[in-house]
């Protein structure tokens, strides 16, 4: 091997241990400083059966934590839990959190009817109508639809049997 | 050390860079910023971006020199050796309370020999070995010259601590340009903080560090020096370094003739006694320009005759092709046949060669030569060798009739030697206060003096005419008459 190729194989192996170093690095860092943490908080609030965090590729980009939730009696009370939870582990960094029930396609097609509701109600106000509607709709398909307002959100909690569907609507238009 | 793995620098920058990349950093910015300063750096060649560090030279094994291998220095030698003791055995001084040395300052003319009795303290001691040259400090920045020095005992400790050595040589060569006499220089803040920086260096070395650090300074100005470095623990030791004396030139010349191939008619002993007045470094040259000119007659040894051509070359320049016209030549013949009859009349044995060939400025030229170096000059003495530089002129005279102006740096030298009778009370005024004595009467008892060894030259010179004129003839005809050939010439015409 004359010296051009060696200097050569050893500037690639450098590259490739560097990549593979800082790669390693990162990886581990991800685990310890935000997957760990954020599993243990999660798990410990009742009703949420599992956590799948999704460790973004770019630095820039948020985390994006699916949640599965077992039927819970009050929504909008676990979701504010898991949140300051989520706050708490990712000590500032961006994330998204996304809700998962054991949705139906027939629970499906009941959100799809009452959102035309949450969006007019998001238009003109008419959150008691939102309320009173949805129950009526879940009604002909015996469900149970629980609906909660607070400043920033609409929580949507349609149930039928042991199957739920979780949705929240943001309130600022931007959100949604 | 980042030169040697630039590849793997490279490597590694990119890895990072891909990988910051691929992260979602923008790197653009990044890499724009490292072009503009690549750009910056390979259009100033570096000067702008980072300050030079001094360049340290370390003594090599193969570089190594003992005070075995430099001649004609025996007094510096013994002198240095027995400073040197000090570091040597550390242990004894510390028992005795001893401050130890920081410094030994090595003072004479150029070429005696300074760099390598530096070099051999460094090989006596076992120490580590750096050199800087003063001007190495100097720089129109303030405080980068201050920083140098930091940085020369830094490295200087760290070299030692490398190569598991107790104590460092720093020798600083032409130190009068860092160490001059503080708020005399032009840029005095800069000169004289770098001066600062050296003194409270040297304050610092005490004999409990792990590392003994020992200032070798050489300088051919001594006058020049700051006060504040000559005195008692900066400089302890002022060494001097002096022309080397016949026995030294001897050695000087076995030295470096050891590996030259000698013809067994070169005496040593007759060559050192031919180059009174010559340095180490000018010696050393006489034997190399022996060796090239045997080289240009395709002869396998060095003859004597090699050594004589490069003695008169490396004292009076290459032979010129100057090729005067032959009233000239026969002038400048006169004129050197002057200067060598009347040499050996008053001088016995003390021509070498008599010359018409042309060589840097001198058309022509007389070599002397003595038995012994002298250091005291008689009366008798000072007026034969005026009388030896006045005989070229008076020997014109005698044979053509007519001075030239080539006699100009010769009435030069015999003025200088007339002041010397004047200076040394020996003149008619007896003794006399140098300062006080009015021009004029100095210029008259010159002239005086002159007049009366004029007039007696005169005398010798026309009493030896017919040698005179033989001499002459000679030197026309060979163009140059070795001492022995002169002698036979005036001794053959006396008997």
């Amino acid at each position: 091997m004359n010296i051009k190729a060696a200097k050569l194989f050893k500037g690639i192996l450098a590259f490739a241990a560097t990549l593979l170093i800082l790669y390693g690095v990162r990886i581990l860092w991800q685990n310890y400083s935000i997957t760990m943490p954020l599993n243990k908080e999660l798990m410990s609030i009742n009703g949420v059966q599992s956590v799948v965090v999704d460790k973004p590729t770019k630095v820039h980009e948020p985390i994006n934590i699916a949640i599965s939730l077992s039927s819970v009696s009050n929504f909008p009370k676990t979701y504010t839990k898991i949140n300051e939870k989520v706050v708490q582990a990712l000590k500032g960094k961006a994330y998204e959190i996304d809700i998962n029930g054991n949705e139906t396609e027939e629970l499906e097609n009941l959100y799809s009817d009452i959102s035309l509701y949450v969006e007019k109600s998001l238009i003109d106000g008419s959150f008691p109508s939102l309320v009173e509607k949805s129950q009526e709709l879940a009604e002909t398909v015996d469900s149970v639809a629980n609906i909660s307002i607070d400043d920033k959100y609409i929580y949507i909690h349609i149930a039928k049997g042991d199957n739920a569907l979780y949705k929240l609507v943001s309130r600022q238009s931007e959100g949604r | 050390m980042i030169m040697k793995h630039k590849e793997i620098i490279i490597g590694l920058a990119a890895g990072i860079a891909v990988f910051l990349a691929m992260i979602g950093i923008d790197i653009l910015p990044l890499i724009f910023f490292i072009g503009f300063a690549t750009a910056l750096y390979f259009i100033t060649g570096g000067q702008l971006i980072k300050v030079k560090n001094i360049s340290v030279k370390e003594g090599k094994k193969e570089s190594l020199i003992s005070f075995d291998d430099i001649g004609g220095q025996e007094v510096a030698k013994n002198e240095l050796c027995e400073a040197l003791e000090f570091i040597k055995n550390n242990d004894k001084i510390k028992s005795m309370g001893i401050r130890p040395l920081k410094g030994i300052l090595l003072n004479g003319p150029p070429g005696t020999g300074k760099t390598l009795l530096a070099k051999a303290a460094a090989q006596h001691t076992n120490s580590v070995f750096l050199s800087a040259s003063g001007s190495e400090f100097v720089e129109m920045y303030v405080g980068v010259g201050a920083k140098r020095v930091r940085q020369l005992f830094d490295q200087a400790k760290q070299a030692a601590r490398k190569l598991n050595k107790h104590s460092a040589v720093i020798f600083i060569d032409e130190i009068e340009v860092l160490g001059g006499k503080r708020g005399q220089n032009h840029s005095h803040q800069e000169h004289d903080q770098t001066l600062n920086e050296l003194l409270v260096q040297m304050d610092g070395i005490s004999s409990d560090d792990d590392v003994k650090v020992l200032i070798i300074g050489a300088t051919n100005r001594s006058d020049m020096l700051d006060s504040a470095l000559l005195r008692p623990g900066r400089f302890d030791r002022i060494v001097k370094v002096d022309l080397p004396d016949k026995k030294g030139r001897a050695h000087i010349l076995k030295l470096h003739t050891r590996n030259k191939p000698l013809s067994p008619d070169v005496d040593i002993e007759s060559i050192a006694k031919d180059t009174f007045g010559f340095s180490g470094a000018q010696l050393e040259s006489v034997a190399n320009e022996a060796a090239i000119l045997a080289m240009r007659e395709n002869s396998q040894l060095i003859t004597s005759v090699h050594f004589k051509n490069a003695i008169e070359k490396v004292m009076m320049g290459e032979k010129l092709d100057r090729l005067p016209c032959a009233d000239e030549k026969k002038r400048i013949a006169v004129h050197e046949s002057g200067h060598a009859l009347v040499g050996e009349l008053l001088f016995p044995n003390s021509v070498a060669s008599v010359n018409v060939a042309s060589r840097s400025n001198a058309l022509g030229y007389v070599r002397n030569t003595q038995e012994d170096d002298m250091f005291l000059y008689t009366y008798d003495y000072l007026k034969g060798r005026i009388a030896v530089s006045l005989a070229g002129a008076i020997a014109e005279e005698v044979l053509i009739g007519s001075r030239s102006t080539g006699a100009s740096s010769d009435f030069q030298h015999a003025s200088d030697l007339a002041r010397h009778i004047i200076y040394g009370g020996m003149s008619e005024l007896g003794i006399i206060s140098t300062e006080d004595l009015p021009k004029d009467k100095l210029h008259e008892t010159i002239s005086s003096i002159l007049r009366d060894i004029e007039k007696s030259t005169l005398e010798l010179l026309n009493k030896n005419i017919e040698i005179l004129q033989r001499i002459t003839e000679e030197l026309l005809d060979k163009e140059t008459l070795s001492g022995d050939e002169l002698r036979a010439l005036i001794s053959k015409k006396a008997a």
